[in-house]
């Protein structure tokens, strides 16, 4: 996971927390209001029906002026609604009386005396929720006292002055559900949208703000992985602000310089070493030679003149393969200059043809084949590959060089119908002094083709080896072009 | 035979030197350092000098670059412990026409010698030759084997240049710089494919013109 990433989620994580919490506290407080406007407006409802009770000739009537039926003002939007009178259950007037469900009678308050300004719920209430068809329906049930000051105008309409008290009405209105539903819907939908505009919001503050803070981070790492030794300067230009970037930088500066320093006394070493090793080699090689030039009688003293000889010729190639391996893990990526490998690579065949005629080197190669590599190296390789691939075969075999563009790199291949190299050896060849016969004696040190691998290697290409015992060896590397 | 000089502070390299050349038939002279060498080198007449490239006092690159600078026009061969790319190329930019890398074969030293005293640098529009080359340079027209060769102007100005320092190391930057002005840089590999070129129309003499890998190229016959 990257710091972007980590960033934006420690700043999105408690930001998107909080807003679903608020929405979550939002949603059950607008969910109860909408419950309590519902049961309010069923119970004015109610209450108007009440305000309806009148004292007709046979007793109490619901009387909606303008003659009997249900006034339209009162019951818009009843679904049902019934008036009842307590205490003996009478039913005054009701409209659609299957969509009122069970209505349990509720017990008698006994209205107490007092001064009554409008109809009053006084007590008892059911309430009841089901769906009857498609209909959900809630169902209010409540008693109201239907009374009004005695001596006032505003009196029971049609009540005898001797008739005590009014009745106590038990009223129960039923509405649907739907509308008020569809509204919470649609504010559910509201919230969940609210919601998650809210989160993108917050991701992408979070990314902007991550991105902004990553930044520095970002430039300062790839300017470090640009650093190449040996160094310029300083490597990475530091802010010089104080903060962790710029502590950071300072830190990668003091590393870099203490990889420069050992970088340094490397470079120093090996220079010293070969100069320190190849002086007296020298020597002894110009010692035996001139010897040998002006004369020398004795066969044994010539034996044994031609030994050292021989034996210095092998010093001085491991010698050479050392200081090259060193050079390269040192000099690293370092790619000096373009080389022409066709001509590399015919002249390095030449030189070897000279050497040895047989056997054969078949090559096939392209007049001229450029590539952005270090000219010391590739032709190092190229000698390398060929060294082994002729000391494996024998003389009545044949080695087949060939040069070739593949793709977006060059690929060098040297094939062999020799010897062949046994299986388990094949995974082991490219380590350093690794023999595939230890028993052979004088042959090489076993550093070519770890040669090979590395120079390819720091040239950023690849190195791959095929044998078959007894068939032969092909060794392909690649350099990107 | 001629008259070598040695600049060598190893003293067993230098008498093996003074010994092995001398069994050559040269008459060998041996300076033990780079103040002396220098010194040594322009009081007398001298055909060849063989250098060593660390040497106490005046280092070989700087005792070249004197040698040089105050007319010493004898061919200089450079033995060096340090066979890097660029300590090569300092040396022969220095004024240096050969480098041998130490521990060298002495048949390869001798060989170069001989190539190296050779040469024969000649009148600027007097006829050149190298083993089967000829090349008259007021004609503009080079022959191989007595056959006429049909070179380009480029080609045969590179092959000029190398004859007229024929056994000598000619950097590419050098050759570079006489074949093209600074301001018309070419392709990275023109150069590559004018030598290529002319190899193919040298037909079985072209590994005349040999590469040094990294560093240039030179007009001399095969060792060995």
């Amino acid at each position: 996971m990257t710091l972007r990433t980590r960033v934006t989620a420690a700043i999105v994580g408690p930001l998107v927390t909080l807003l679903v919490l608020v929405l979550l506290l939002q949603t059950r407080s607008v969910l109860a209001q909408r419950t309590q406007d519902v049961d309010d407006d069923l119970q004015t409802r109610a209450a108007a029906l009440a305000g309806h009770i009148a004292h007709g000739e046979d007793g109490w009537i619901v009387d909606f002026e303008g003659g009997p039926g249900p006034a339209p003002e009162v019951t818009r939007d009843l679904l049902a609604w019934q008036v009842r009178v307590h205490p003996d259950g009478r039913v005054l007037e009701e409209h659609a009386p299957e969509l009122l469900g069970k209505i349990v009678g509720l017990p008698d308050p006994t209205g107490e005396p007092g001064t009554w300004t409008r109809p009053v719920r006084v007590g008892g209430l059911q309430v009841v929720d089901r769906t009857v068809g498609d209909h959900a329906t809630r169902a209010w049930t409540g008693l109201f006292l239907a009374r009004v000051e005695r001596g006032e105008e505003e009196m029971v309409r049609g009540l005898p002055p001797d008739l005590a008290s009014p009745p106590t009405l038990q009223i129960t209105v039923v509405r649907d559900l739907a509308p008020v539903r569809a509204r919470t819907r649609a504010l559910l939908g509201q919230i969940v949208l609210l919601g998650t505009l809210g989160t993108l919001a917050a991701f992408a503050i979070a990314q902007v703000l991550a991105g902004r803070l990553v930044r520095p981070l970002n430039d300062l790492a790839r300017d470090a992985e640009a650093v190449r030794l040996p160094l310029d300067a300083a490597p990475l230009a530091p802010s010089n602000n104080g903060d962790e970037v710029d502590r950071l930088a300072h830190t990668l500066n003091h590393a870099f310089q203490r990889a420069q320093d050992s970088y340094a006394r490397q470079a120093r070493f090996t220079s010293d070493a070969s100069h320190e090793l190849r002086t007296p080699l020298s020597v002894i090689r110009s010692e035996v030679e001139v010897a040998l030039r002006l004369g020398v009688a004795d066969l044994t003293t010539r034996e044994a003149f031609e030994s050292v000889l021989h034996q210095v010729e092998r010093m001085q190639a491991t010698l050479d393969q050392l200081l090259c391996l060193a050079r390269a893990d040192r000099d690293g990526a370092r790619t000096a200059g373009s080389v022409d490998l066709a001509d590399v690579v015919r002249e390095t065949v030449d030189t070897v043809r000279a050497l040895s005629p047989s056997p054969p080197v078949a090559l096939d190669v392209p007049d001229t084949l450029t590539v952005p590599a270090d000219p010391a190296a590739v032709g190092m390789i190229v000698r390398n590959l060929l060294d082994n691939a002729l000391r494996h075969t024998p003389s009545t075999g044949t080695v087949r060089v060939s040069l070739a563009v593949d793709g977006d790199s060059v690929r060098i291949r040297v094939e062999d119908d020799g010897e062949g190299i046994p299986a388990e050896h094949v995974a082991h060849v490219f380590e350093r002094f690794h023999q595939v016969d230890p028993s052979r004696t004088g042959a090489s040190a076993g550093l070519g083709l770890a040669i090979v691998e590395t120079l390819a290697k720091v040239h950023g290409g690849t190195v791959h080896l095929d044998s078959e015992p007894g068939r032969g060896t092909r060794v392909e590397v690649r350099l990107p072009l | 035979m001629a008259r070598i000089l040695v600049i060598e502070d190893e003293d067993r390299q230098a008498l093996l030197l003074q010994r092995g050349l001398g069994a050559e038939g040269h008459t060998v002279g041996v300076a033990p350092d780079g103040v002396r060498g220098l010194a040594r080198a322009q009081r007398e007449r001298w055909d060849l000098l063989v250098v060593d490239r660390m040497l106490p006092g005046l280092s070989g690159v700087d005792l070249c670059r004197a040698y040089r600078a105050t007319g010493g026009s004898a061919p200089l061969l450079f033995l060096t412990a340090r066979d890097t790319t660029a300590d090569v190329v300092e040396g022969l930019d220095a004024g240096a026409n050969d480098y041998l890398v130490k521990p060298f074969a002495f048949d390869e030293l001798c060989a170069r010698v001989r190539t190296l005293l050779r040469r024969s640098p000649g009148p600027t529009g007097a006829r050149l030759a190298t083993g089967p080359l000829v090349l008259d340079p007021a004609e503009h027209r080079a022959w191989c084997d007595g056959v006429e060769l049909e070179l380009t102007a480029k080609e045969l100005e590179l092959l000029h240049l190398l004859m007229k320092r024929s056994g000598s190391i000619v950097t590419r930057d050098a050759l570079a710089g006489r074949l093209w002005d600074l301001e018309t840089e070419p392709a990275s590999n023109a150069l590559e494919v004018h030598v290529s070129s002319l190899r193919r129309k040298l037909g079985d003499h072209g590994t005349l013109v040999r590469t040094v890998r990294g560093i240039g190229y030179t007009l001399r016959e095969a060792p060995r």
